[in-house]
C-alpha cells in the first residue's frame, strides 16, 4: 500500500520526463515549486490564526485590531444586506473609469507627442512639472469643479494615472528600433504605417507595463478621492469605520481592497498574455 | 545601359556642434544587372551612398540618378537589406515576408503564393507560421532576403547583410545569395568590410577613400571559374589573391 502511494508520487513528479536524469531534474524543480506554494499558504494561515488567537487571549486589544472571525462575520452580514456589493462596485467602477480614461487619453497624448517632435519639446517642461506635482493637492479643486460625487473621484484616478502613462509610453515610442523604422521607410511606408506596423506593436510590452502601474495608481486615486468626498466605496467605509471606531469595518475594507487590487492587476496580466503571443 | 549614376555627389551632415562631410564629388555609374561592391574604411560614406540611392536622404550637392531620372523621395525600385534581419518578432515568418507587399498595397492571393514559394525555395517551407525567435540566424537572414525580393525590386542594396552571422553561416549564405541574385538578374550594390566577400560576389569593386568619401580605385573582377559559378569556386580562382592583395594595399589599413 505504502509502496503504491510512493509509485504514484514519483509518477506525478516525473511526468513528461525524457530520461531518468531528466525525471530527477523535473522532480527537484516541481518539489521546489510546490514548497514555495505551500510556504506562501502557510504564511497566510499562520498570520490569520496568530491574529485570531492573539485577539482571543487578549495579547492584542481586539477593539483596535479586530480579528479574522469578526471580519468574516462582517463580510457575511454586509453580503446579505447588499452593502458589500454596493461599496465594492462603487470602488471598482470609479477605478476602472479613471483607469480607462487615463490610459486612453494618455496613449493618445503620447501618440501626438511622438508624431510631432516640435510639440513634444514645447510641452516637455509642463509634463515634467505635472509628473512631479503630488496630484492629491488638486483634490479640493476637483471637488469644486466636478462636485462631491463620483465624478471628482474618477477625476482623481484619471489625474494620477494619465501623466505616468504619457511618460512611459512616449519614451517607449521614442526608443523604437531605428533600423526597423528605416526598413519600413525603404518600403515606402507613410508615418501612419510606421506607427501601426512598428511603433505600436514593438511598444505593446511597454504599454502593458504602463497599464500595470496605472491600475494600481488609479486605485490609489479612487481611494484618496473617496477619503475626501463620498457616500459609498471602500475608501468611504475605511474613513467612516475609523471615525466611529469600528475597526472590524476598517479591516474588512482593507482586506477586500487588497483582494480587489490583486484581481485588477491579474486582469491586466491576463489581457497581456492574450495580446502578446510572440514572447514566450 | 547605366542603371545608376552618381554625379559629383556631396553630402554633409549637420549637428549642433559640427558639420560632417561624408561624401565629396562622388561619381560612379552602375550598369543594369551589374553586381557592384563598395569597400572602404569605416565612416567613409558607403552606407550614406546606399541611403541616397534609397531616397532616404537627399544629396547636399550633385545628383543621384536612377534610370536617367534624379531620385525624388523614397525610391520604389529598391529593396534594402540591412546588417541584421530586423524581422518583426510579433509577426510570423510568412507575415514578415508579406510586410513590403502590405505596405505597397500589393497583397493578394497571387503575391502571397509567391511569398510561400520563395520561402520554400530558400528551404523554409514548414516554417511559415513560426515566429522569428524560433529560427537560427542564417534562416532569419534568408527570410529577410525573401522579404526583400518578394516585391521584385529592380535594384538591391545590401548593407553588410552577412556581418552579424557566424563564419560558416556567412560563407554558405553568401554563396546562396550570390547564386539567387545572378539567376534573378538584379542590379546589386553591396557594402562590405570583407574584401574576400566583395571579390567573390561582385562584377566590380569600388574602393572608397576616407571621409569625405569618393571612389579611389575600381576593379573589374574577372575570375576564371570552371563550370557553374559559386563563391567557393570564386575564392579558388587563380586571380583571386591578386585582387585581394591589390585592394588590401589600396585600403591602406593601419591598425
Amino acid at each position: 500500500m505504502f509502496k503504491r502511494l510512493k509509485d504514484i508520487y514519483n509518477e506525478v513528479l516525473t511526468k513528461g520526463a525524457v530520461t531518468e536524469e531528466h525525471g530527477e531534474y523535473l522532480k527537484r524543480m516541481r518539489l521546489k515549486d510546490f514548497s514555495i506554494k505551500v510556504l506562501q499558504l502557510m504564511i497566510l494561515i499562520v498570520f490569520t490564526v496568530g491574529w485570531e488567537l492573539a485577539a482571543k487571549y487578549r495579547i492584542v486589544d481586539p477593539f483596535i485590531t479586530s480579528y479574522p472571525t469578526e471580519i468574516m462575520k462582517t463580510i457575511y452580514k454586509m453580503a446579505l444586506n447588499g452593502q458589500l456589493f454596493k461599496h465594492v462596485w462603487t470602488t471598482v467602477y470609479e477605478t476602472l473609469a479613471g483607469f480607462s480614461i487615463g490610459a486612453g487619453s494618455g496613449l493618445l497624448i503620447a501618440i501626438t507627442l511622438w508624431w510631432s517632435d516640435y510639440l513634444s519639446r514645447i510641452f516637455e517642461p509642463y509634463i515634467v512639472v505635472l509628473n512631479a506635482l503630488p496630484k492629491m493637492a488638486l483634490g479640493p479643486i476637483l471637488i469644486i469643479w466636478l462636485g462631491n460625487g463620483s465624478q471628482a473621484i474618477i477625476g482623481m484616478a484619471l489625474l494620477i494615472s494619465v501623466i505616468v502613462t504619457i511618460m512611459m509610453v512616449y519614451n517607449g515610442f521614442r526608443e523604437t528600433d531605428k533600423n526597423k523604422v528605416k526598413l519600413l521607410k525603404t518600403l515606402g511606408a507613410s508615418r501612419l504605417q510606421i506607427f501601426k506596423k512598428v511603433v505600436l506593436p514593438e511598444n505593446l510590452p511597454t504599454i502593458f507595463a504602463a497599464l500595470k502601474v496605472n491600475i494600481g495608481l488609479s486605485l490609489v486615486g479612487t481611494i484618496v478621492g473617496e477619503f475626501l468626498v463620498s457616500q459609498a466605496g471602500l475608501g468611504y467605509l475605511i474613513v467612516y469605520g475609523g471615525q466611529v471606531f469600528k475597526l472590524s469595518l476598517v479591516m474588512t475594507s482593507v482586506i477586500i481592497l487588497s483582494i480587489l487590487a490583486g484581481v485588477l492587476y491579474y486582469l491586466i496580466v491576463w489581457l497581456e498574455k492574450r495580446v502578446i503571443k510572440w514572447e514566450q | 545601359m547605366n542603371k545608376i549614376e552618381f554625379k559629383e555627389v556631396g553630402m554633409k551632415y549637420h549637428t549642433q556642434v559640427e558639420e560632417t562631410e561624408a561624401l565629396r564629388n562622388l561619381s560612379f555609374t552602375i550598369k543594369e544587372n551589374e553586381f557592384v561592391s563598395l569597400v572602404g574604411p569605416s565612416g567613409c560614406g558607403k552606407t550614406t551612398s546606399l541611403s541616397l540611392l534609397a531616397g532616404l536622404l537627399s544629396p547636399s550637392s550633385g545628383q543621384v540618378i536612377v534610370d536617367n531620372e534624379p531620385i525624388n523621395g523614397v525610391n520604389e525600385k529598391i529593396g534594402y537589406m540591412l546588417q541584421e534581419d530586423y524581422l518583426f518578432p510579433w509577426r510570423t515568418i510568412l507575415d514578415n515576408v508579406l510586410l513590403g507587399l502590405e505596405l505597397k498595397g500589393e497583397l493578394n492571393a497571387k503575391t502571397e503564393n509567391k511569398a510561400r514559394r520563395l520561402l520554400a525555395d530558400y528551404g523554409l517551407d514548414g516554417f511559415e507560421d513560426y515566429y522569428p525567435t524560433q529560427l537560427s540566424g542564417g534562416m532569419r537572414q534568408r527570410v529577410a532576403l525573401a522579404r526583400t525580393l518578394v516585391f521584385e525590386p529592380e535594384i538591391l542594396l545590401l548593407d553588410e547583410p552577412f556581418s552579424a552571422l557566424d563564419y560558416h553561416t556567412k560563407l554558405a549564405l553568401e554563396d546562396e545569395v550570390a547564386q539567387i541574385l545572378r539567376d534573378e538578374k538584379k542590379t546589386v550594390v553591396l557594402v562590405t568590410h570583407d574584401i574576400a566577400e566583395a571579390i567573390a560576389m561582385s562584377d566590380r569593386v569600388l574602393v572608397f577613400t576616407e571621409r569625405p568619401g569618393k571612389v579611389k580605385e575600381e576593379y573589374n573582377i574577372d575570375l576564371t571559374i570552371d563550370g557553374k559559378y559559386s563563391t567557393f569556386k570564386a575564392r579558388e580562382a587563380s586571380e583571386f589573391s591578386n585582387y585581394f592583395n591589390s585592394i588590401w594595399e589600396e585600403l591602406d589599413v593601419y591598425v
